[in-house]
């Protein structure tokens, strides 16, 4: 799953953003450069969410992501300056995040608790599969989110 | 999909692994739903109804299977998100290396994506399922308004949905546009080659909220004959074939007639070398992954290729 479509993607019964934790898996893919459809993709993206899920794979591109999206003037510049040899960092880093790399073995964490398994790229959320973990079921008691881990454990990446 | 296979299991159930790969082994299955999907793409009519003249689109192939619809989609460049229900379709699609992202869910329980998030979407050969009960708890009547609404609310304004589907009666397809119009969706049906009862095919072509300045209705496509087969103006308010003298529904139907000519006139995809290209980096990238060799990618990777392989 690329991180275009993870940032899209709600949990499907809180309808709240999935984090993405325990990934173990990623892969890069290449593809042709799209500045096109980058800047048409940007108004669409929860641009924090996306800055959090650069974290969860690793990815270097992180340094090149402002803390906010770029604005609507930056993003004609950014359009005028798509000459695939001179790509915007801001570009770049886009493309490498939204279209090429996909999570392969991870989960997605709902804030409300439940997680949801990534295999071989497919996030499974039928609601029969989201696992609440027991410990987590208790801390929810109190209808406060659990968000204890902002670090994230991950063993070993491939691919990048 | 003579016998209805809809009602003999739920679709997790049908689609097992052995069904998956029959799938795509029946060259006759795959040519099909690949015809299918590119009639569905044509009705999408993304030219003008998402303004991606100049860019791929993203699109939403539901119940996407083993990508087979999907693959239209990446030859035609864009870029797409299928969503299946059962684990043994989407086991194939993976190994058949499908350019999508895929996920698991049950269309039923409604699509989880932010509002606004996809230029169009597909869907071929599914809706059917979702009109049939698999659990006792199940309505059918519920779950496909929580499809629609959350369709709805997941596509751009304007944008469209085309879901080719095979009903099982006549008030099967009055029963969904109920529910599609309860989601705030407008459209009609087109029907194509439909005095052929073996080649007849439905296509639900939905638009989510206000007429785009520039979208199009749906075209017939005029068979070699025009004089012999009516043709229903699109602005005309119908009900769903079969009823010409009801006006209770105002869902605009077009009857369409497509001849083999439909395909003669369609010119090569103003996108295609690019989609092409697309592919094969990603080959290449896979391949550098295994550590194997591969040459370095150059401006002309993938030019040579004709449009279609
Ligand atoms: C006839 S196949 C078509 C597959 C693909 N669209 C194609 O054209 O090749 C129908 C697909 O719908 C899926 N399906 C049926 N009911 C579903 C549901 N409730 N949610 C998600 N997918 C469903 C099945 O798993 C199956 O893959
Ligand atoms: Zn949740």
């Amino acid at each position: 799953m690329r991180l275009l479509t993870h940032n899209l993607l709600i949990c499907p019964v809180h309808k709240k953003p999935l984090a993405i934790r325990h990934v173990t898996s990623v892969d890069i893919i290449a593809v042709e450069y799209q500045p096109q459809f980058i800047l048409r993709m940007i108004p669409r993206l929860d641009w924090s969410l996306l800055r959090e899920a650069a974290l969860a794979v690793e990815s270097d591109c992180i340094d090149a992501l402002p803390e906010t999206p770029p604005r609507p003037q930056e993003l004609e510049f950014l359009e005028s300056t798509n000459d695939e040899v001179e790509r915007p960092p801001v570009m770049a880093a886009l493309q490498r995040l939204l279209l090429e790399t996909h999570v392969v073995v991870g989960q997605l964490h709902c804030e409300h608790g439940e997680y949801y398994q990534i295999d071989e790229g497919i996030p499974n959320l039928l609601a029969d599969a989201a696992v609440y973990p027991s410990e987590k079921v208790s801390a929810q008691a109190s209808g406060a989110p659990v968000d204890e881990e902002t670090a994230i454990p991950l063993d070993e990446q491939t691919g990048s | 999909m003579a016998h209805r296979p809809e009602s003999k299991a739920p679709p997790e159930v049908f689609y097992d692994s052995k069904e998956a790969r029959k799938y795509i082994l029946h060259a006759h299955t795959v040519d099909v739903q690949t015809r299918l999907a590119e009639r569905a793409l044509e009705l999408l009519d993304l030219s003008s109804s998402a303004r991606t003249t100049t860019s791929p689109a993203l699109i939403l192939d539901l119940g996407c299977g083993t990508g087979l619809s999907g693959d239209v989609l990446s030859r035609a460049g864009h870029f797409w998100v299928g969503m299946d229900i059962s684990s043994a379709m989407l086991a194939v699609a993976v190994q058949r290396d499908v350019d999508g992202d895929l996920i698991r869910q049950d269309l039923g329980e409604g699509l989880p994506f932010r509002i606004g998030s996809f230029d169009g979407a597909v869907s071929i050969s599914v809706l059917q399922w979702l009109c049939q009960a698999e659990r006792s708890e199940q309505d059918p009547r519920t779950r496909l308004f929580m499809f629609f609404m959350t369709l709805y609310a997941c596509l751009r304004r304007g944008a469209r949905a085309v879901l080719q589907f095979y009903p099982s009666h006549e008030r099967q397809i009055e029963f969904i546009f109920t529910q599609a119009k309860r989601a705030g969706f407008d459209g009609g049906l087109v029907v194509d080659y439909p005095n052929s009862s073996r080649a007849k095919k439905f296509y639900l072509v939905l638009r989510a909220g206000p007429p785009d300045a520039t979208s199009r209705a749906p075209r017939a496509a005029l068979p070699p004959s025009s004089e012999t087969v009516p043709t229903i103006a699109p602005e005309r308010r119908l009900q769903p074939a079969g009823k010409p003298d009801s006006a209770s529904s105002s869902v605009a139907t077009a009857a369409v007639v497509s001849p083999a000519q439909r395909y003669a006139h369609r010119k090569t995809s103003p996108r295609s070398a690019l989609a092409v290209r697309r592919f094969i980096e990603k080959k290449r990238a896979r391949r550098l992954r295994q550590g194997k060799s591969v040459r370095p990618a150059s401006k002309y990777s993938g030019r040579r290729r004709s449009t279609r392989f």
